[in-house]
């Protein structure tokens, strides 16, 4: 009998990595299912919890709170200052017909929760197929890169984050001059973003303004945290027939492909960077050990870079900010440095995220 | 209501609750970064209650939910969680046939930290990076710690579920 279990297990597991139609249907009929019963679950959950850290956490709220509100005005002030370099540099690429990442319908999704398995950094969030998310598809929140689609079912897509230890994606490091090396720069959401949050999970049900700030959980905590501005141009809002999901709203989402000053910044050398788990920062290696590696430092920023040919094609489109580089360990031979990456998001206190809906074959 | 009397009934309805409660509670509480696993703890406890086969099948069954809403492969679980119930069930025949609480104890805390260093060799061997790491000892003590105190109850529950009969290895639910 244990033998044949272990045997059909066996089984099962080269049928799923092979991909099979069936052990698909098979997720998405349990997905369907699970998905009313997860909510309720939830719902019990979510007042306990929430009494909870209301009573254990309420100073570190408020404290919290009202440093978020003194970064928000020093941010609004820098979101003015690099309103028109960035425009000026979406323009230069229209012009020259370089891919520019506004150009990509973005999915807004909520995070309904991790994933109950410790052997893998990923999330769960509100949006699947029937907003047109599919696997492969990056996802990023206010601040940069957060990680793939790795599973999409119906209503419910898993993300696995860039920290887990499958997760890589090719990425270029861009030297900050030290002149700016503390500046980022936002710029406002210019591309469709089809917002869909509140779709199940009790965000706010009416419209946004879109001069709002960013909700305070998407903060991010990053050591170089990029500037999340207030947004102070309209972002555009797609007809609710293009977002499936009940009770549509724009929300005050800037894109992260603006927030790093690209006029400022100097690609110096592309990698792969490669996800280490929860205990370890993600690592970017291959960067040949030439003259322009050396001039890599700590504190330089590093993006996704796109590109690629044949089944070798990246996943994310060029630009996408990943985080900066905070430690470099020099190797011998041609190996390059090693490159430790901290993230420009906040992994571990992602709310509201958005799906970019790219293709490398197709945008 | 005679339906409810069927054990595999009992199980589908036992299976989804703890699968539930697993996606919901146990994933966003984690006790010192590990999220607990009760899936595990309901395998092992169907295999203390039940014997080596049918709580090799328990296991497999409650393995296979688990799996169904991960993005880990099909089957990985499903084959951790059944060898690891046939093991302690095994275990627990050639010691005794009684029900001691300390024996439940014991081969919960060893059956989970058993379970999650097959699954994380398992998964290395389907090709996932970084599954075995220093931190796997941390997780196996703490999922075996709260295991440990979650089969003293669970295994009241799979009695019931598995229509075992309480303090012999006699269960009504019979292997294929």
């Amino acid at each position: 009998m244990i033998l044949l279990i272990i045997l059909t297990s066996i089984l099962l597991i080269t049928l799923d990595e092979r991909g099979n139609p069936a052990i698909d249907g098979a997720r998405r009929a349990a997905a369907a299912v699970m998905s009313p019963l997860q909510d309720v679950g939830r719902a019990v959950v979510r007042p306990i919890d929430n009494a909870w850290n209301g009573i254990e956490h309420y100073d570190d709220l408020r404290k919290e709170n009202q440093q978020l509100r003194l970064e928000n005005e020093q941010d609004r002030g820098n979101a003015a200052a690099y309103l028109s370099i960035l425009n000026d540099y979406q323009a230069l690429l229209k012009d020259n017909r370089l891919p520019w990442l506004n150009q990509y319908t973005r999915i807004a999704a909520q995070v309904l929760g991790p994933v109950s398995n410790d052997f893998q950094q990923a999330i769960e969030i509100n949006q699947g197929r029937t907003h047109g998310i599919n696997e492969g598809m990056p996802v990023v929140c206010g601040a940069g890169l957060v990680g793939k689609i790795t599973k999409a079912y119906d209503d419910t897509s898993v993300v696995l984050l860039l920290t887990d230890a499958n997760y890589t994606v090719s990425a270029k490091v861009s030297a900050v001059p030290a002149a700016s090396a503390t500046t980022v720069s936002p710029t406002p959401s210019t591309g469709p973003d089809v917002s869909a949050a509140t779709a199940t999970t009790g965000a706010p049900s009416t419209p946004v303004p879109t001069t709002g700030s960013a909700p305070s959980t998407t903060r991010a905590r990053g050591p170089t945290k990029p500037v999340v501005p207030d947004t102070t141009t309209p972002a555009t809002t797609v007809p609710a027939t293009t977002a499936p999901g009940p009770a549509t709203s724009t929300l005050p989402f800037t894109s992260p492909t603006t927030t790093i000053d690209p006029a400022q910044l100097q690609d110096i050398e592309q990698g792969g960077l490669q996800g280490n788990g929860r205990s370890a920062l993600p690592t970017l290696d291959f960067i040949s050990a030439d003259k322009a590696a050396a001039s890599i430092s700590v504190g330089d920023v590093v993006s996704t870079s796109g590109g690629g040919t044949g089944n070798g094609l990246s996943l994310a489109p060029p630009g996408l900010p990943i985080g900066t580089i905070t430690k470099k360990v020099d190797r011998p031979g041609v190996s390059g440095p090693h490159l430790e990456v901290t993230p420009s998001c906040d992994l571990a206190h992602l709310s509201l995220l958005r799906v970019i809906l790219y293709s490398p074959t197709g945008g | 209501m005679s339906l409810l009397r069927r054990p595999p009934l009992r199980m589908v309805l036992v299976g989804l609750v703890a699968l539930t409660i697993q996606t919901t509670f146990c994933a966003t509480h984690r006790i010192d970064d590990v999220t607990p696993n009760l899936m595990l703890a309901m395998a092992i406890s169907s295999g203390i209650v039940a014997g080596p086969e049918a709580g090799a099948l328990a296991g497999f069954f409650f393995g296979m939910a688990y799996d169904l809403t991960l993005a880990t492969p099909l089957g990985l679980s499903a084959l951790t969680f059944a060898v690891c119930a046939f093991v302690v069930a095994v275990i627990k025949e050639s010691i005794t046939v009684d029900q001691a609480w300390w024996l439940t104890v014991s081969l919960g805390f060893a059956g989970s930290a058993f379970g999650i260093w097959i699954y994380a060799i398992v998964g290395t061997m389907t090709g996932r990076h970084g599954w075995i790491q220093r931190g796997l000892i941390k997780q196996s003590i703490v999922v075996g710690i709260v295991n440990m105190v979650l089969c003293l109850v669970l295994t009241k529950l799979q009695t019931w579920t598995l229509c075992a009969q309480r303090d012999k290895f006699k269960p009504i639910i019979q292997p294929l």
